[in-house]
């Protein structure tokens, strides 16, 4: 009976070690290579992005945390040539899209075509259709901080409206 | 009696006609649809994922619930594989959750019961419905 209960616990400290080395995500982990690491850091101590990574099925929990860093470097920048924008008057150019060493799918595919809608709605010489990219239903500016690191703070899409 | 039967026949075919015309004129254009349906837990936290659909190019997206078993709201909203969501919205029977201006991306449909329930009986736990809807976008 002591046998069977001993065995019983084993396999459940199996299971859970298990499960909770399938949640975790690592700056080591190779779908970070070739990425910034400030901005891998930053997701990692993101409480919504991790969110988002450990609600992802195993087989795809790379693709969406390799997505989100990209997401917050385009994001970030492409907010940046917004202000200069408007500040300037003439069109700043966009930095170009991050190369990891190990692209993921389905999110870098994914990034690839957004990234090109992104810069043909700068090319378009219209500074509304960028503002939507940043502001729309669905996009990265409704939730990633506007400032790194500031979880409480307005997100890129607030700041956006607030004139900031 | 043979000319009126004729007559009949022709006038079928044209209202068949008219009808298939008028159904293709109502869709709208380059919409794509998709059907699942799935179980989610009753107990109105636990996340389901359903299908995954390319939305390209921005548009309007919309997740219908078609029916579910035993009776349930559902709220829903989409994931592109980037992280990025639409907003979370409530939906019934016949009801349809409608989002404008959706920018293009890879769209995973995620769902959860609104409030809990008992759907399992005398079963321990709280057991699950199955969940009927469509994605309609574009």
């Amino acid at each position: 009976m002591r046998r069977y209960v001993r065995a019983l616990v084993v396999v459940a400290l199996l299971v859970s070690a298990g499960c909770s080395r399938g949640a975790a995500v690592a700056s080591s982990d190779e779908y970070f290579h070739g990425l910034d690491p400030s901005a891998v850091a930053e997701v990692l101590a993101n409480p919504v992005a991790m969110q988002k990574i450990s609600e992802e099925p195993p087989g795809t929990r790379g693709s969406m945390a390799q997505g989100i860093v990209i997401n917050f470097l385009v994001c970030r920048d492409a907010a940046r040539v917004y202000r200069k924008w408007i500040r300037v008057g003439v069109r700043p150019s966009l930095a170009p899209l991050p190369v990891p060493e190990v692209p993921m799918t389905p999110s870098y595919p994914d990034w690839e075509r957004s990234y090109a809608d992104l810069k043909g709605r700068i090319a378009s010489g219209d500074i509304d259709q960028l503002r939507f990219w940043l502001t729309a239903e669905g996009s990265c500016g409704r939730w990633i901080p506007a400032e790194p690191y500031d979880v409480s703070g307005p997100t890129i899409s607030e700041a956006l409206e607030a004139g900031s | 009696m043979g000319k009126m039967r004729s007559r009949a026949r022709r006038l079928t075919i044209v209202t068949m006609f008219v009808a298939l015309a008028l159904a293709g004129a109502l869709a709208p254009a380059g919409a794509a649809s998709s059907t699942q349906a799935t179980s989610v837990s009753c107990d109105g936290v636990t996340i389901k994922t359903g299908i995954t659909v390319t939305h390209d190019p921005s548009g309007t997206f919309k997740i219908r619930q078609n029916s579910s078993s035993p009776k349930s709201s559902t709220k829903t909203w989409a994931r592109s594989s980037n992280g990025n969501d639409l907003s979370v919205k409530t939906v019934g029977d016949n009801g349809t959750a409608t989002w404008t201006g959706v920018l293009a991306s890879n769209y995973t449909i995620k769902a959860f019961r609104s409030g809990s329930a008992n759907c399992n009986g005398w079963w321990p736990g709280h057991g699950n419905y199955t969940w009927n809807y469509t994605v309609i976008h574009n």
